[in-house]
């Protein structure tokens, strides 16, 4: 990947080209699961890979080009986020597609629980939830790409976890989701 | 109780169940772009200038040389929709009138020799007589050629690579007349043996202007701008497709055909959304303040009265314009007039204004705190009504079981009678095409 950088910010667009094709579904996932919204999503991976392609001469490692595409595709995230409350008409928010009975281990009530609760969190909780739990990063790395204190990182994953665990844990028997998930 | 570790099961079986898969058209879109976006190179490094001492004789060299790179970059930086955009019409020299050419033009769809047909087509002149035709099916250096002005309508277009679909040296000559503002560009076949560069040429492109990008037209950058005064067809909009089975909506080209004066803007237009907006306003489109528009949209519902406005359709409410409309007239927070029927393009429906009922002090969870009420949500989402601003609601049955929503929104109530006067007669030259 590295050479492939490298061309790409010597301006050959056919290796910047190749590059989208390495990275845009993992990107393209993860801003679908921080927006929660296909159309918003495909929004902000656009933005966020133009974005790269002209801002890519300025990448001092080659090698961290991946971690820096996240980066501007988590803020893409957090401006089409913002885009949406400020705009007075035609806002689109749209459910985030997905195979269905994906996991037995999520019934449809916890889905949908999960589903509002989600919404309720910040752009921002909702970043470092998805890069922690679904990309599977420590919170030092998600606090160095998203440029934040680890502190904020932590207690941002505090109160996503925090609200997403009483929505799913509000609505049910406790015993049988204890059972359920013994 | 949940256990910890239960719990990051379930939340990790829960974002498992997204997407993995990048739309090819998201793809496409994004290299069709960076065919004509300049990477921003900086010729050195800003902090080195922190550790310069700055005698007034050094302060007063750097301050020549900044001045000289200013100058010299604002010469040789531009991007394409800043270049030599004459403002009178092209004198007969033809360095001047292809000048006038230099930019990404947006035309119908086109069909090549084996490939599937792409619903987004560019034509982008280039600097240094290079003429590029890009879509989703469409490399653009498939009918690669150099351009040349033979007199004041007509071009050759010569195939100059081998990894062309035309013949390396082919000439094709095409007959070429400008709007009088240069929005528009007609291309007519005179003679061309390669028959895929006729059919990706040859039509109608409109000028691309689009400052709205893809965060907010929704897709790409290829909404129209500014407007020059005339008929136009809609780029992507489809008014026919049901959102609500999750799945991505096609495009569609042409879906509306729409007549505008001059003065007005076309935003954006995506599968989902149409959205025109007053050319004096577009400029602060990225203000994220609220502006005067015209949208339309498929497929509209009453918009769920349930606490925080969540993105959701009122439950039980039917999907005519006349049960939208009996709804909204007893929705809370709503003001409306009486709904009078309304024909556009054959088509019926109702029209009502709407206002922020006064006395109506609820907000949204996504708003800021001050008073808000959701009107609609349809595929493209939620429409409100905030303090102040003021629509006009028009739903119409466009046949087919299909229904469109036509909002004229306007941010500063106090201008109503004029804004509307001026946009109705856009509405009314809407024809929206057969499935």
């Amino acid at each position: 990947m590295r050479d492939l950088v490298e061309r790409a910010q010597g301006g050959d667009r056919e290796a910047f080209g190749a590059l989208v094709g390495l990275i845009s579904d993992r990107m393209y996932g993860l801003a679908a699961r921080i927006l929660r919204d296909n159309d918003l999503a495909e929004d902000a991976l656009q933005g966020a890979l133009i974005s790269t392609w002209r801002q890519l001469p300025a990448l001092r490692d080659p090698d961290r080009f991946e971690g820096w595409v996240r980066k501007v595709l988590v803020h893409a995230c957090y401006a089409e986020a913002r885009r949406r409350r400020s705009w007075a008409a035609n806002v689109r928010v749209l459910p985030v597609d997905g195979p269905a009975g994906a996991d037995d281990l999520v019934s449809i009530d916890d889905r949908d629980q999960l589903d509002r609760a989600f919404r309720r969190l910040s752009v921002e909780q909702r970043a470092v939830f998805v890069l922690h739990h679904h990309e599977g990063r420590p919170l030092v790395e998600i606090a160095d790409t998203l440029g934040i204190p680890a502190g904020t990182a932590r207690s941002r994953l505090h109160y996503a976890t925090r609200v997403l665990r009483a929505a799913i844990e509000a609505d049910g028997d406790p015993l049988a989701t204890e059972g359920r998930l013994a | 109780m949940t256990h910890e570790r239960d719990f990051d099961r379930i939340a990790r079986a829960w974002l498992a169940a997204g997407p993995d898969e990048a739309p090819d058209r998201a793809v496409a879109a994004v290299l069709a772009a960076i065919e004509t976006t300049p990477q921003v190179r900086r010729p050195w490094r800003w902090p080195l200038w922190r550790q310069i001492h700055m005698t007034p004789r050094t302060f007063g060299l750097v301050g020549a040389l900044v001045m000289a790179l200013l100058v010299a970059s604002s010469i040789t930086l531009r991007s394409p929709h800043e270049i030599a955009r004459p403002t009178s019409s092209p004198s007969g020299v033809p360095t001047e009138i292809y000048a006038s050419l230099i930019d990404v033009w947006a035309g119908a769809p086109r069909t090549l020799t084996g490939v599937p047909t792409s619903a987004i087509v560019r034509a982008t002149f280039r600097e240094g007589n290079r003429l590029d035709i890009s879509g989703e099916s469409i490399s653009p250096l498939g009918v690669q050629s150099k351009v040349e002005i033979m007199n004041s309508d007509r071009l050759t277009l010569t195939t100059f690579t081998r990894n062309s679909r035309c013949q390396e040296g082919a000439v094709g000559t095409y007959q070429y007349l400008l709007s009088p503002a240069k929005k528009r560009l007609t291309l007519t076949l005179v003679s061309d043996p390669c028959a895929d560069r006729v059919a990706a040429v040859e039509g109608d492109w409109v000028r691309t202007e689009c400052t709205t990008g893809p965060g907010l037209a929704g897709g790409d950058w290829d909404c129209y701008g500014n407007l020059e005064a005339g008929t136009y067809k809609s780029r992507a909009v489809n008014l026919r497709f049901d959102i609500s089975h999750g799945e991505v909506a096609p495009i569609t080209y042409g879906a509306l055909t729409f007549t505008v004066p001059d003065g007005w803007s076309h935003v954006a237009d995506n599968a989902t959304r149409f959205w025109l907006m007053p050319s004096d306003q577009y400029p602060r489109v990225h203000d994220g303040v609220p502006l005067d528009g015209l949208y339309v949209f498929g497929h509209p519902r009453a918009a769920s009265t349930a606490a925080g406005c969540p993105f959701e359709a009122q439950p039980g409410i039917g999907i005519t314009p006349n049960d939208i409309m009996t709804f909204l007239a007893s929705a809370p927070g709503l003001k409306l007039t009486t709904p009078q029927p309304i024909t556009i393009n054959g088509h019926t429906g109702l029209s009502a204004d709407i206002q922020l009922a006064p006395d109506w002090k609820n907000t949204c969870d996504w708003h800021d705190g001050s008073p808000i009420a959701p009107i609609l949500y349809a595929n493209t989402g939620l429409s409100s009504v905030a303090m102040g601003t003021r629509e006009r609601l028009i739903l119409l049955d466009i046949g087919h079981g299909d229904a469109v929503g036509i909002e004229i929104f306007n941010a500063d109530a106090s201008r109503w009678d004029e804004y509307v006067a001026g946009a109705m007669p856009i509405v009314e030259s809407f024809v929206f095409a057969e499935p």
